[in-house]
């Protein structure tokens, strides 16, 4: 029997995901990888992985997880669980020891675990695409009775290491967008109701996309273009005008117009969406968009630097 | 006297519309629909932004669709102006030689229960059966571009009898292998999938599979294909004979 982790419980919808796989988009392959990239990098972090190394992702509600080898060091970010798990705090857990989750404040809580999976890439990712079952664990989601194999056995002998805080939430603040690449495809009064006021995340919302409502975005013209490329983040509206964020699970192309496309350092607090929340758009030039960036990269750079043994 | 250039034709973008898809992507358009013109320059942009992608690290991947090609970038290494300077500087002619394209012949069982719309398009043309079959077997496609799901090819080349519009209403479930037409285009569904073409039949060659080395989807962009008709018996034979190993759809599919 395979040694690792046993999945009890196995939570909502949990899989396994890296920061995605690239150069498979014009082969039709999404990609995929964490709905809050940040977080699965923070995680890796504290438990002392390069950042890009696969964990575990948790959607609204987390796993229960037997340790069936000797000891496994591992860490929590992302959603924060409701029990009282600490999360970018790392923790060994002995054989037969059991890491219970239950539900997490937000969309997607990040586990990651000393060492890493000993799963094999698939087309150079370990992220999970179960539409086409491909990558993570088996192509899918966990399920009860699923081994997670890890590639150590026993965590390594130093000390438990923790981060001060995570980065900011911001969750009122609205989420930042390049407006296009269909900005001629929509009304003026599209964009005034997109900038305005405030859209739902309804339950149709999964790693695919989240459907939203709110007040309807007309298009100027007809609801359907011929096929062109998407991007996670971008906003298309379908004929309803009821837009849909688009995430890293999308389709590759798409044929419904897109009003406007979120910015890179807003991503993550997009990912951690949760039906019933409210989202607003702001919408900003490129270049403010390159300057979030980096900005977000320095308040990461600068957390990481206070990384501090427990 | 030099001759004058020939005038673009009217559905072409000149120059192309270069769109901001955020701050990470940049498509860049040449026509609001595909046509053969359209599908040239995609092909020829597609060449040229692999030089550029071997060169620049902030080029993540490009992805050609039937009139456009996005570019996806790492917004911490590249920014899309600078990206759009790369593009006009870009020499003429300094295209990859492509990789070789592959001509592919796949094998369809046409109509019975795998083409259930067979007989209906039959009816609409006004034609038999064997004759839609054979309209679309003397086809010779090209994949203009793979999207929508896993692999999945659109061919263009389709006799204009074939050109159908989407079914009214689509189908919840279109098994695997289904050969099928829509809006001009033809295509084999890669995976058992929701769909709204028409479905003349089904090719036993399983057309993406994720572990092929180099080859994970058959059919990639500039790719030729034709259809060859089988019997029901080579169709169960052939499809156990890929799934099991005892034929490797790469070398048994190859045009001779």
């Amino acid at each position: 029997m395979t040694l690792g982790l046993l999945v009890e419980e196995a939570g909502l919808f949990s899989t396994v995901q890296d920061l995605g796989r690239q150069g498979f988009q014009s082969l039709g392959v999404p990609p995929s990888g964490a709905l809050d990239p940040v977080a699965l990098r923070l995680a890796n972090l504290v438990v002392g992985n390069p950042p890009g190394c696969a964990g575990l992702e948790m959607c609204r509600l987390g796993a229960t997880l037997r340790v069936t080898v000797p000891s496994l060091r591992v860490a929590l970010a992302g959603a924060p669980p409701t029990g009282d798990l600490p999360v970018l705090r790392s923790l060994t857990l002995r054989e037969g020891e059991v890491l219970r989750i239950g539900r997490v404040a937000g969309g997607a809580a990040y586990l990651a675990v000393e060492g890493g999976f000993d799963l094999k890439p698939v087309l150079g990712s370990l992220s999970t695409y179960a539409r086409a079952l491909i990558g993570g664990f088996e192509g899918r989601r966990l399920e009860p009775g699923d081994v997670l194999p890890l590639l150590r056995h026993t965590a390594s002998s130093r000390r438990e290491r923790a981060l001060p805080h995570p980065l900011p939430a911001e969750r009122d603040r609205p989420l930042r967008v390049v407006l296009g690449p269909q900005a001629d495809h929509f009304t003026e009064e599209a964009f005034d109701a997109l900038l305005g006021e405030g859209f739902t995340v309804t339950a149709e919302a999964d790693r695919i996309g989240l459907r939203l409502s709110g007040p309807r975005l007309a298009h100027a013209g007809p609801p359907e273009i011929a096929s062109d490329g998407n991007a996670t983040g971008a906003v298309q509206v379908p004929g309803s005008g009821q837009p849909i964020v688009l995430l890293p699970d999308r389709h590759t192309v798409g044929g419904y117009p897109k009003i406007a496309t979120v910015i890179t350092a807003d991503l993550a607090r997009l990912g951690q969406s949760l039906p019933g929340t409210v989202l607003r758009f702001e919408a900003v030039a490129p270049e403010q968009a390159r300057i979030a960036l980096r900005r977000q990269e320095a308040e990461i750079a600068a957390l990481a630097a206070r990384l501090h043994e427990t | 006297m030099c001759a004058q250039p020939a005038a673009p034709p009217a559905l072409l973008h000149d120059p192309p519309r270069l769109l901001l898809l955020g701050d990470a992507a940049l498509t860049v358009e040449f026509a609001a629909a595909w046509s053969p013109e359209a599908a040239a320059r995609v092909r020829r942009l597609a060449a040229r932004v692999a030089v550029l992608a071997a060169a620049e690290e902030g080029i993540r991947e490009y992805v050609p669709t039937l009139r456009s090609v996005t570019i996806h970038v790492d917004p911490s290494r590249l920014s899309l102006r600078r990206l759009q300077a790369m593009l006009r500087d870009l020499p003429e002619g300094a295209e990859a030689t492509a990789g070789e394209a592959t001509e592919w012949c796949l094998p369809v069982r046409y109509g019975g229960e795998q083409g259930p719309d067979l007989p209906e398009i039959a009816s609409t043309l006004g034609m038999a059966e064997d004759e839609v079959a054979e309209l679309h077997t003397a086809g010779h496609y090209e994949a203009a571009a793979v999207g929508g799901y896993p692999g999945f090819a659109y061919l263009t080349g389709v006799d204009g009898r074939l050109a159908l519009p989407r079914r009214a209403s689509p189908r919840l479930s279109v098994p695997e292998g289904s050969v099928a037409v829509a809006n001009g285009f033809t295509g084999v569904y890669p995976a058992t999938a929701p769909g709204g073409w028409h479905l003349l039949g089904r090719t036993p060659v399983p057309l993406f599979a994720p572990d092929r080395p180099g080859r994970p989807a058959l059919v990639m962009p500039g790719d030729t294909v034709r259809f060859r008709a089988i019997s029901p018996e080579e169709f169960e034979g052939l499809w156990s004979a890929f799934r099991d190993g005892r034929a490797d759809p790469v070398t048994a599919c190859r045009a001779p």
